[in-house]
């Protein structure tokens, strides 16, 4: 099974174009419906490619990394220095997640509250599942829960139906 | 070599990684004539013209069909019929069926014709349909071509039966618009069967090219009721099958029992490519190389006096470890499919916007718009984008640009490009 990037729709591995919303589920360059993000995003910063991949140099300081929720494009800046738990925030049980989704519709599109883990270790970023209840997407595939999975700078990461990429800008010094 | 029909089967993946979930692959299926030309008579030709002489056809346009009806009478050989009937708001007949000998007779009663009047089309079309079952042919091909500008009123559904009961009797339509008022619903839905079809004709200068090309084409045919079988194997299902080449069109696909899939495929010339789109749905298999679908061609070849041709295609899936299958896909495939994601996108566009669903009409146009940039048709995706903007706006896309978008998604604006891609990019 695999998720449209764009649509959420549930698609049959092996789709090429989702049966929904046309979208291409196969990577060819930045996702499409998301195109017109990059340049959006990107205004915060020294101007510097949206799409730069990281150098050997594997010191985290050296980096912005944003996750941005393509719903409604907003940028949540990351302080990745070791990992970060992505969830949605429940107080009264005592949960809060480094990046807190219940703001962007987490509850609605089936966010866990410790929904998965993004690290940066030895120069690769990476996506480990919590074993939530609707599941981690990368780039429309399904990960295994509790196994960190590598992810790129530019990937989709879908959290239940919510879907996020990861940005990664370097800091000109 | 024995003339006949030649089948290549291209598919999206040549190997799939094992899963415990069905997965989807689409099978290309091209055919082309195979030592025809050389070897088969040519089938002779039955051809009626219903024109359009209603008012709005003064000037240009009708100067345009005149001439362009005059080629065609040179484009016919002895052995072909040819009839003209007009129709403004009644019908008449112009030339009545007959061999194509007495050339210049045709050609000054083509002359003759004065456009005034309204529009209604079922008398032309009853008048055509009576006047091509005149000539007794035992192998040729029958065929009316209906020209038109406007809309017709009140008479639809009769225009629809007619076109039926012909199609019903092996007499093709080929229904061409041209201008932006005619009802592209009405042409499409007289021509939604095999061996028929509507076409756009944007600009009168148009009119005589698309005119010559669809004759060259009749005169191409060579294989007739062509019909497709497909045998799955067990767990498989045929989710869809369409014509992408030369032209896209959704065809018909029953089960007929199970595991048993048929379609009617229509009378096929000899010149070009015929391409067809198979999506399937792969059971859960283990490792190895597994039989998927058993494909059966059966046709006519009229010219030979042969009946009952068959041509079988076995297409074999291989199923391999994750670990060993690469996801690229074959480029070929892509291309086509990609056109046939623009086309349905659009035809589920149209839907949205008569149900007042515009936003997701107009996202639809703007994916469809995407899809069409992506292989290349530059033009047809402004439009898309253009129409798109135009539903968010005002609620309804214009006549011209709903057109355009319809037949030029499917390869039918005329005149249609010769479709003499080999490869995709």
């Amino acid at each position: 099974m695999i998720v449209c990037p764009n649509c959420v729709a549930k698609q049959l591995d092996g789709t090429i174009f989702c049966t929904e919303c046309g979208a291409s589920l196969i990577d060819t360059g930045p996702p499409e419906s998301t195109r017109e993000l990059d340049a959006a995003a990107v205004v915060s910063h020294e101007p510097s490619p949206a799409s730069s991949l990281l150098s050997d140099d594997n010191a985290p300081s050296d980096h912005i990394v944003a996750l941005i929720v393509v719903s409604n494009r907003r940028r949540i800046e990351v302080n990745l220095s070791d990992e970060v738990l992505i969830g949605r925030a429940d107080p009264t049980r005592g949960i809060i997640p480094d990046v807190d989704l219940g703001p962007f519709g987490g509850y609605d599109a089936g966010v866990s509250r410790r929904h998965a883990i993004l690290s940066y270790r030895d120069g690769t970023y990476r996506v480990e599942d919590l074993g939530s209840a609707n599941g981690t997407f990368i780039n429309g595939r399904r990960i295994e829960p509790m196994r960190a999975t590598t992810v790129q700078p530019g990937d989709e990461i879908i959290c239940g139906t919510l879907l996020l990429r990861l940005e990664v800008h370097h800091r000109k010094r | 070599m024995t003339p006949g029909i030649n089948l290549q089967q291209t598919l999206s993946r040549t190997m799939l990684a094992v899963s415990d979930e069905p997965q989807l692959i689409y099978v290309l299926l091209e055919a082309h004539a195979e030592g025809v030309a050389q070897q088969l008579p040519k089938l002779p030709l039955n051809l009626c013209l219903v024109l359009d002489r209603s008012s709005s056809m003064r000037g240009e346009r009708l100067m345009q069909v005149k001439e362009a009806a005059a080629r065609i009478v040179d484009q016919l050989g002895p052995d072909d019929y040819f009839s003209l009937v007009v129709f403004n708001d009644r019908a008449d007949v112009v030339i009545p069926a007959q061999r194509a000998i007495k050339k210049s007779d045709m050609k000054a009663a083509i002359a003759q014709i004065e456009a005034a009047g309204g529009t209604e089309m079922a008398q032309g079309m009853a008048l055509a349909l009576q006047e091509v079952q005149r000539p007794f042919l035992t192998r040729g091909i029958s065929r009316l071509i209906l020209l038109t500008d406007g809309r017709t009123y009140g008479d639809e559904s009769r225009c629809v039966e007619i076109a039926r009961r012909g199609q019903s009797r092996g007499i093709g339509l080929t229904a061409l618009g041209i201008g932006t008022e005619w009802n592209e619903d009405l042409l499409e839905t007289m021509t939604a069967s095999e061996n028929s079809r509507a076409q756009y004709i944007a600009t009168a200068q148009d009119v005589v090219k698309v005119f010559a090309d669809e004759v060259k084409r009749l005169h191409a045919i060579f294989a007739r009721q062509v019909h497709l079988s497909l045998e799955t194997r067990p767990g498989a299902l045929i989710r869809s099958l369409d014509q992408v080449r030369p032209f896209i069109a959704p065809i018909t696909i029953v089960e007929e029992e199970e595991r048993r899939w048929a379609a009617n495929l229509g009378d096929w010339p000899d010149t070009g490519v015929q391409g067809f789109l198979i999506e399937v749905v792969v059971p859960v298999l283990p490792v190895g190389d597994h039989p998927l679908l058993k494909l059966t061609l059966r046709y006519h070849l009229p010219a030979a006096n042969l009946r009952d041709q068959v041509r079988e295609e076995l297409i074999r899936i291989s199923m391999r470890p994750a670990a060993e299958v690469t996801q690229r896909v074959d480029a070929t495939v892509r291309h086509w499919l990609e056109r046939l994601v623009a086309y349905r996108l659009q035809a589920s566009a149209w839907q949205h916007v008569a149900e007042g669903r515009l936003a997701e009409a107009s996202e639809r146009l703007r994916m469809a718009g995407t899809r069409m940039l992506s292989v290349g048709d530059t033009a047809l995706a402004h439009t898309l984008q253009q129409e798109a903007t135009r539903i968010l706006r005002s609620g309804t896309a214009s006549e011209e640009g709903r057109k355009r978008i319809r037949f030029g998604t499917r390869g039918l604006i005329g005149p249609v490009a010769s479709d003499e891609r080999e490869t995709g990019t």
